[in-house]
């Protein structure tokens, strides 16, 4: 940290200021511990989870939470706790794919946009049509066409996701590329692509990481909601909707085992929009919930 | 001008509804199930099925039928469900009315609690109470709908027995059919609450600091007053674009809160077309979510307007 301080550039104070936030706001801390936990177990599932996800047992239907399985067991006699941490793997990529392509695909627009003044009008129109696509519409009727799966679901966030992502990334380089240093760039000769990339983007950067950060609990949510409503992968796979989806039926029994990945899922949002709104505050003053 | 806006709000609709339209069809076509096997059963003759096939256009080009359907949509021919034979409108038309009280219960509970949350937390903005509305926001936000369904059907309407859990009790205005709406509309009502209230706080703090308050101010005109009629009125404009663009979240809501609680809405007819593989169905329902999307902008569009003298006059 010391040497990257003494080159001078801005990242240090940003990232002290992260972590003097962080570990000045207890809940916020505790909100950074939870996703590095879920981070882990969802990397290391097959060491961290006590059992097989998908083994049932007659003699453990329906258990409450004890020593022997933390979150007790669901009606199949499966341990929760294993398959949360195996769900949370196909929630995340799931969620995670649906975001990297719609705010990768948003920037390149919004950014484009900003840089080429000509374009504007046109890329904005199209981001227009694309805003007005109500996700759920894409992720009903693509589960209909792919028969189920995460390729629906992937898709309907990412399109979801575009349409802000290009707004947020546009109006941020707008105010770039009227500095001083973009102009002094052409002027050394670097082609439109090494200013956009070398220094739109990374001025961008901040706006774009906080918008995505807030972005990502949003879409598990739709994710869980889309496969709660058996628009997701097929059931004997652990995936926390169809987890909460098949522990409906048993809701006045064993509560529990529809509202274990519930909590899971909320816990999980919530970390994600606090730290996002921790972030918000440390890096893009200026953007407004 | 409101009226260009609306205007070009209507013409970004077309290639919408236009692009639900083909996203319908190809489900009726990409669907790896037979419609001729779902009409005539699992028993029917290959040239039973033939037939069908033939009587159905199932055995011309896509392209072909892909016109032939919009030529028929045209109409107003929206076709007969699969499974049920029914023609796939009037089954839409027994949905409209539950959804549409749905949202408006729901609208009629966020709306003003989330205003007045927000109002609170700007007002004392840093206090404990401020702390506490923020908190609740963001849980809010945070809680999946089936979450808050699952658990108010299990604590307020099992546990406790107050309120019924399942399905619709009739119109709204009759007391059972008030008594059933409670619990769907609150959950789905708690989905905005938490945004709603972030952004009236958020820009009503942001218009405090406007010049126009101070005046009203210094003109003698009462704290209260120039909170509500003043800064209130203005930082409403966000909020209600806000709501335009929380449309589409608030419609994937709709769907969720209706499988819970076995609402006889739209999504719900929506999701269980979709799980049979009832296309004509299916394309119904898919088409009517988006028009009501579009008109949940409309409508936003207008509210701004008269909110926002500027959206009208420049």
């Amino acid at each position: 940290m010391t040497q990257v301080a003494a080159t001078g550039r801005p990242a240090p104070s940003l990232l002290s200021r992260v972590v003097k936030t962080t570990t000045r706001d207890p809940i916020l801390l505790c909100a950074v511990l939870f996703l590095l936990g879920v981070a882990v177990s969802v990397v290391f599932a097959e060491w961290i989870a006590p059992h097989n996800p998908l083994r049932t047992s007659l003699r453990h239907q329906a258990k409450l939470p004890s020593a022997q399985f933390w979150l007790g067991t669901d009606e199949q006699g499966r341990d929760i706790l294993s398959r949360i941490i195996f769900g949370l793997r196909i929630t995340l990529m799931t969620s995670l794919s649906g975001l990297v392509i719609g705010i990768g695909l948003g920037s390149i627009i919004g950014l484009v946009a900003a840089y080429f003044r000509r374009l504007d009008m046109l890329l904005m129109r199209i981001i227009d049509v694309i805003l007005s696509f109500p996700a759920i519409l894409i992720g009903l009727g693509l589960a209909g066409v792919t028969g189920g799966g995460n390729a629906g679901i992937i898709i309907a966030l990412a399109v979801a996701t575009v349409g802000p992502a290009a707004r947020i990334a546009r109006s941020a380089a707008l105010t770039v590329v009227q500095m001083d240093y973009i102009a002094g760039a052409r002027m050394v000769g670097l082609s439109d692509t090494q200013i956009l990339l070398r220094y739109v983007l990374l001025n961008c950067l901040a706006s774009i990481i906080v918008y995505a950060t807030l972005r990502f609990g949003q879409l598990i949510l739709l994710a869980a909601s889309l496969s709660f409503l058996g628009l997701g992968v097929a059931p004997p796979a652990p995936e926390l909707g169809v987890m909460v989806s098949q522990g409906r039926a048993l809701l006045l029994t064993a509560p529990h085992v529809a509202l274990m990945p519930c909590a899971v899922i909320l816990l999980l949002v919530l970390s994600l929009n606090l730290v996002g709104d921790a972030l918000r505050d440390a890096l893009d003053p200026q953007m407004k919930a | 001008m409101l009226l260009r806006q609306l205007a070009y709000r209507l013409a970004v609709s077309i290639p919408v509804l236009f692009g639900v339209l083909t996203v319908g069809f190809f489900l009726m076509v990409l669907v790896p199930v037979d419609p001729a096997v779902i009409v005539a059963g699992e028993a029917a003759t290959a040239e039973r099925l033939e037939q069908i096939r033939r009587e159905m256009g199932l055995d011309r080009p896509v392209i072909e039928q892909f016109i032939a359907y919009l030529e028929r949509l045209a109409h107003g021919d929206f076709g007969r469900s699969l499974l049920s034979g029914n023609p796939v409108l009037s089954e839409i038309f027994h949905t409209l009315g539950p959804t549409f009280e749905l949202l408006i219960a729901s609208l009629l509970i966020t709306i003003p609690i989330g205003i007045i949350l927000g109002l609170l937390a700007a007002k004392w903005q840093g206090s404990p109470l401020d702390r506490a509305i923020m908190t609740f926001a963001v849980v809010g936000m945070s809680a999946p709908a089936f979450m808050t369904g699952l658990l108010l059907m299990n604590i307020v309407g099992v546990g406790m027995g107050l309120l019924p859990v399942q399905g619709r009790g009739g119109p709204i205005y009759t007391p059972t059919g008030l008594l059933h709406i409670i619990l769907p509309a609150v959950t789905l009502a708690m989905t905005l609450i938490g945004p709603i209230a972030r952004m009236t706080r958020t820009s009503l703090l942001d218009v405090i600091r406007k010049d126009f308050v101070r005046t009203a101010r210094s003109k003698g005109i009462g704290e209260r007053r120039v909170l509500i009629a003043h800064a209130l009125r203005n930082a409403l404009i966000p909020t209600v674009n806000l709501i335009g663009l929380q449309a589409g979240f608030l419609l994937g809501s709709v769907v969720v809160v209706e499988t819970v609680f076995a609402w006889p809405g739209m999504g719900r007819l929506a999701v269980s077309a979709i799980a049979s593989a009832d296309a004509a169905m299916a394309q119904g329902a898919m088409v009517f979510l988006a028009v009501a999307f579009v008109v949940i902008n409309l409508l936003v569009d207008i509210v701004c307007g008269i909110l926002d003298p500027r959206a009208r006059a420049s």
